[in-house]
């Protein structure tokens, strides 16, 4: 009895902080716009006139790209404090934060998405051959 | 590598305005948008830079992730017998999609007591929404207002609203039927070749009452010939006709009436009182109704045998 009470609080104030929370989805403007959102939305097949649902799908976006860049982030910072430190002083001037494909990639291994990235783009069909075949 | 992409970072801002202005199906030009605030979202993390492919390979996950959702959700409102989505399908599709991931709760998820609502990534959202800084995105995006589209809606809504009244039967995107008081009877009423109305032909015929009429009480009236028809001719028989002869010969006539089938050449109905038919054709009582050259001598000429 006393448990089911505690519960019954519990939702309440879940209904509570949810519904305050939707509340502040109207005032809250997401960086992915809502244009953009409903369009994809609408490619899906998601039909909905609830401006808020339409915030909260454009929130859970941003989050999710936030924490990939995040994640990237730390990568790449992770990579430039594991340099050797007589090294670091020269590249003391790249030391900026540049998101890379090869941290990128490690990011959103974790998050279940598979990137393969080319290792580089030849300039020609011979670019990467042997000297001594292509003079043959 | 390395000196290449801070080159390349350089020029990030001019890089990615340039494909924006020159982009022009509308998927392009949507991928141009979700760009633009994905970079946006990494600048606020802390990058100062990006390379291209880098932006592009993210910018395609996160539109691929709004897809997911999506599809997801829509999914999750058709299973439910729904067409639009409401917060629950949208909080489910992201339990889908964080599955991978893990998140807290999860295990918990399919238990008879749990609350949708409660959930730590909806959680995770309103402090994410609380604590993060709000980036706008860099300028409004124009509605397309004015498209036919809505012009289309636009001209149901009013209709609609109007008032005129539609069985619920027809649906929604289906023209009105024409004013009735606005059509001119006497315009429609006398087409140019001669034409006319399918249902004015039908009140002629009624007023002529030659017409049987299924349906008024059940009841069917009587068919009456208008005029008289005009004669038919066919034969029936053919082979017959030796024999025929061979009773012309002799005198006697046979009108090619083959007595089994009970009709006979020349498009006459003939009635063969059965009751004096003796033997063969000797006291066949015929009765002509219409005349015709070849049988009418044979009608006259009658001869009793």
């Amino acid at each position: 009895m006393n448990h089911s009470q505690q519960s019954n609080e519990a939702k309440h104030d879940d209904d509570a902080a949810l519904s305050e929370f939707l509340a502040s989805l109207m005032d809250y403007t997401p960086t992915i716009p809502d244009e953009l959102v409903e369009h994809y939305l609408g490619k899906s097949g998601f039909q909905c006139p609830d401006v808020r649902l339409i915030r909260l799908v454009a929130v859970a976006t941003q989050k999710f790209v936030a924490e990939v860049a995040n994640d990237a982030l730390q990568q790449c910072k992770a990579r430039q404090a594991s340099i050797i430190k007589d090294k670091r002083d020269k590249q003391q001037k790249d030391k900026r934060l540049i998101l890379t494909m090869e941290d990128l990639s490690k990011a959103l291994h974790e998050h279940g998405v598979n990137v393969k990235h080319q290792e580089y783009f030849a300039d020609s069909p011979s670019t990467g051959m042997d000297p001594a075949s292509r003079d043959e | 590598m390395k000196p290449k992409s801070k080159s390349k970072s350089e020029k990030k801002t001019s890089t990615i305005a340039a494909p924006t202005t020159a982009s022009s199906t509308p998927s392009e030009f949507s991928f141009s948008i979700a760009r633009i605030a994905v970079s946006q979202i990494c600048q606020s993390v802390g990058f100062r830079a990006t390379q291209l492919s880098a932006l592009e390979t993210l910018t395609h996950v996160a539109t691929k992730y709004l897809q997911a959702i999506a599809s997801s959700a829509s999914f999750a409102a058709a299973s439910s017998n729904r067409t639009q989505c409401n917060l629950f399908d949208i909080i489910e599709s992201l339990h889908d999609l964080h599955s991978i991931h893990g998140f807290a709760g999860a295990s918990t998820l399919h238990k008879t007591n749990y609350c949708l609502l409660g959930s730590s990534i909806l959680v995770g959202l309103a402090d994410f929404v609380e604590h993060t800084t709000e980036t706008p995105f860099t300028r409004p995006i124009p509605r397309l207002e004015n498209s036919a589209e809505e012009l289309a809606e636009k001209q149901l809504d009013q209709s609609i609203s109007i008032g005129m009244v539609r069985g619920p039967h027809v649906p929604r995107w289906l023209p009105e039927f024409p004013d009735r008081s606005r059509c001119d009877v006497g315009l429609v009423d006398k087409r140019r070749k001669g034409e006319e109305l399918w249902e004015n032909c039908l009140e002629e015929r009624k007023i002529g009452g030659n017409v049987s009429e299924i349906g008024n009480g059940g009841a069917v009236t009587k068919m009456e010939l208008a005029q008289k028809r005009g004669k038919v001719r066919f034969r029936i028989g053919v082979g017959v006709e030796e024999e025929e002869k061979k009773f012309r010969e002799e005198g006697r006539v046979g009108l090619g009436v083959n007595s089994k089938s009970g009709v006979c050449k020349g498009g006459k109905r003939v009635c063969l009182d059965r009751e004096k038919c003796g033997n063969g054709f000797k006291n066949c009582k015929i009765l002509l109704q219409s005349a015709d050259d070849d049988v009418d001598n044979g009608d006259e000429n009658l001869p009793p045998i």
